[in-house]
């Protein structure tokens, strides 16, 4: 579903992703994981397209990212890790909104804002301007605005950032409802538990660049590890002694 | 306070430095920008002065009044603006909120708010004036050392612009909701109605200069500190050097005096920030927007939705609100002042000049609108933007919806102006070619400032009016009045020259003036859409 060939970014002399390469299936649950300046959220954006790469190809759904922008779209949600949403609608105006622009019939739109705004707990705010909700509720309402048009693909940073107990139980269950359904879901987290807990797999994203890719079970394994939290600070330790990346992938 | 200007100053300078680090191309592009428009704004404050002079002693008294005239409008202007820019920085910024977390007290927050507003409002009237001078001064062989020590002049001027400025943002922050203002509008409007309906006709251009056009009248009140630079520099002209000082030091002790003051509003300013901006309020109810919106058949079910989202964000934003109020307030003054005008009494040679100086008032009404409301339309989507960028929708397609609701909005402005002005000039002829003229320059006007909007786009600014105040709105003021002059200089020109009788036949030349004139727009809006859309494409979030 997804496909990253040579993928790399540059900022002026800096370059935050090196010949990055990955393959995500279909309906896969794919974690990005990595210390802070790994370059997991520039990924992201080069995959969703607010970023362009410097070199390397991306395809998503066969379709190339650079020529095929517009039809990618369409298919295509993204989750960002700080929700910028227009401040002076409410939240059922913004969507409202998003879903207009998406091409949903009124009454399905109508339909499906009821649904979630139910299931979030968000009917008390629905007439609020989105200024005046927290960054939990904002967050909700950007999860709400990619569930109503229900992409292929999901792309995901930092996915439970200022949540509540029942909304973090909440969006686990709907997204792993999404994986059921056949979507693709591609996450970036610096909380390993949600990685072991939901992921299909794992990549570890180090300087950027791709140090280790397995099944958290297996990556856990292969390091003698008790949780994943341990096989992370191991692996990213090597790699900055200079005995990581290779390695890992020639063993 | 030192250090909060530092730290300002270290991230100008940091930005400065990346920009041309990592950009040469779009820094040296800036850089030539900024001069080019410099030299054009001064060229062309040259070219018309230079035309005023050559006619002789009434060229003299109309530069006298167009002195006059210019303190007084940018007093208003810059105060306007000024409100506005404070209610951003001052009350509706996160650094606020920031600062006040620091150990700062709220006078040293006040006072650098005051003064970080006062430059952004005041830096482009700043430069105008300088400019305006230095040309008038080669023109009237002055001194060219004049201009340089009338900027003494102009700097307190500007500080006592932007007080009225301050204490407007606070008063109405403090005391008027929406009808309170409402009422206040009527009451005013209808105060200046009142004082204008006994009318007097004159054929004299003189006594009408001097005497009938009351923003002549109120501009040349000696007690009014908008006119103190005026007089403090015709004084410096003449060369009465102790009187043009009496104004300097006049202007000087006043500004400081307010600017002593500012503390004594703390109280006011942490009762509007506490009390007034931030609780949660009420959303104004936009139902019947929305159901007009949907009725417009025409437009698709998602475009419907991004003009729907438009029109609320511009309606909830009081800043853009209040703006539109007070230039239709502007609007309402100017259409006084041309009910008394004795247009049809005058010869057909000044009949055409205003004719053309009325268009010419429209097209600069016009540009303002762009400059204030549809340059900013891009950066206005702020960090939002990736929404948009994300949606199944081309950048080209939003661009074509946001160009379609600027023009229904502008067009029908400026279309009604210009109507309702020719006829109370009683215009008999070109009265079909001036709105022609002025509705074509209005669609060129909105591409060229949604193009550059587009091209200095800013995602990152908290204020959309910081947008209108960068170099971004500046160059596209100029190139604005660029398009403008160089109408008035085609259309102009010709019908003058057949009213001193140099052109015997008009017609044939006015339609090829015509067709050259729209083939150069048709240009500008294919030219500025593409660069626009070029650099929205390029955009990185």
């Amino acid at each position: 579903m997804i496909k990253v060939e040579n993928l790399s970014k540059k900022f002026g002399e800096f370059e935050a992703i090196k010949n990055l390469n990955l393959t995500i299936k279909e309906g896969e649950f794919y974690c990005l994981l990595g210390p802070n300046g790994a370059g997991k959220t520039t990924t992201l954006k080069i995959l969703v397209g607010l970023m362009k790469p410097t070199k390397g190809k991306v395809y998503i759904k066969g379709l190339d990212l650079e020529k095929d922008y517009l039809k990618i779209k369409k298919i295509i949600g993204f989750i960002p890790d700080t929700p910028f949403l227009y401040e002076n609608l409410t939240p059922y105006e913004f969507l409202e909104f998003v879903g207009g622009v998406y091409g949903i019939d009124r009454e399905k739109i109508k339909e499906k804002i009821e649904y979630y705004f139910k299931i979030f707990r968000l009917n008390e705010y629905r007439n609020s301007l989105i200024k005046e909700l927290s960054h939990g509720m904002c967050q909700k309402v950007v999860y709400i605005s990619n569930f109503l048009h229900s992409p292929l693909v999901y792309f995901i940073d930092e996915p439970l950032v200022g949540l509540d107990p029942y909304s973090i139980h909440l969006i686990k269950k709907l997204l792993r409802d999404e994986v059921k359904k056949g979507k693709t879901i591609l996450m970036c987290t610096h909380i390993l538990s949600i990685a072991e807990e939901l992921a299909d797999r794992v990549g570890i994203l180090n300087e950027g660049r791709l140090i280790a890719e397995e099944k958290p079970e297996k990556l856990k394994e292969f390091l003698k590890s008790k949780s994943l939290e341990e096989a992370f600070l191991k692996i990213t330790e090597d790699e900055k002694n200079n005995i990581g990346s290779t390695d890992f992938f020639k063993k | 306070m030192k250090k909060i200007i530092l730290a300002q100053l270290i991230s100008l300078k940091n930005s400065l430095f990346f920009l041309k680090k990592n950009n040469p191309q779009n820094f040296s592009l800036g850089v030539f920008l900024v001069i080019f428009s410099i030299t054009g704004i001064y060229l062309g404050i040259w070219k018309g002065l230079a035309f005023i002079v050559s006619l002789g002693s009434l060229g003299t008294v109309i530069i006298k009044k167009i002195i006059f005239i210019l303190f007084f409008i940018l007093f208003f202007m810059i105060a306007i603006s000024f409100a506005v820019l404070f209610y951003g920085a001052g009350f509706k910024s996160k650094e606020t909120a920031y600062l006040l977390s620091l150990p700062f007290d709220t006078e040293t927050i006040i006072f650098y708010k005051f003064l970080k507003s006062m430059i952004l409002a005041s830096w482009i009237p700043f430069l105008g004036i300088i400019l305006f001078f230095l040309s008038y001064s080669v023109i009237s062989k002055i001194n060219l050392f004049y201009p340089l020590i009338f900027s003494l002049y102009v700097i307190p001027f500007l500080i006592l612009s932007c007080f009225l400025g301050y204490v407007v943002c606070l008063g109405v922050l403090r005391f008027l909701n929406f009808k309170k203002f409402i009422f206040l509008v009527i009451f005013v409007a209808t105060l200046i109605f009142m004082i204008y309906s006994s009318s007097k006709t004159s054929s004299d251009i003189l006594y009408f200069l001097s005497q009938e056009i009351a923003f002549f009248k109120i501009a040349q009140l000696w007690f009014l500190p908008f006119s103190w630079p005026a007089y403090g520099f015709i004084y410096l002209e003449n060369k009465e050097f102790f009187r043009s000082f009496i104004y300097l030091l006049n202007l000087w002790s006043l500004s400081l005096f307010l600017l002593a003051s500012l503390e004594k509003f703390k109280k006011a300013f942490s009762y509007i920030y506490h009390y007034k901006i931030h609780p949660s309020r009420k959303i104004i109810s936009s139902d019947y927007i929305k159901s007009v919106v949907e009725r417009l058949k025409i437009f698709s079910f998602s475009t419907q939705q991004i003009i729907l989202k438009d029109i609320k964000l511009f309606l909830r934003e009081p800043a853009l609100c209040l703006q539109f109020l007070v230039f239709f307030g502007i609007l309402f003054f100017y259409f006084l002042n041309l009910r008394r005008f004795s247009y049809h009494l005058l010869k057909p040679m000044w009949r055409n000049l205003l004719t053309f100086l009325n268009t010419f008032s429209i097209l600069c009404i016009s540009s303002a609108m762009c400059v204030r409301f549809i340059f900013p339309q891009w950066s206005l989507e702020g960090k939002n933007f990736w929404l948009l960028k994300l949606s199944p929708l081309s950048l080209n397609k939003i661009y074509r919806i946001k160009t379609v609701v600027a023009n229904i909005f502008l067009l029908t402005i400026s279309g009604i102006l210009i109507f309702v002005s020719n006829h109370m000039l009683n215009l008999e002829r070109f009265f079909f070619l001036t709105i022609w003229i002025v509705l074509f320059s209005t669609f060129v006007l909105i591409s060229v400032s949604l193009g550059l909007g587009a091209y200095f786009v800013d995602f990152k600014e908290e204020h959309y009016l910081k947008a209108v105040e960068s170099v971004g709105g500046f160059l596209t003021l100029v190139i604005n009045f660029v398009y403008i002059f160089l109408t008035l200089i085609i259309f102009g020109s010709i019908t003058h020259l057949y009213y001193i009788d140099h052109i015997k036949r008009i017609n044939n030349l006015l339609l090829w003036a015509l067709s050259i004139w729209m083939g150069i727009g048709i240009f500008f809006v294919f030219f500025f859409k593409r660069k626009g859309l070029k650099k929205l494409e390029e955009k990185e979030f």
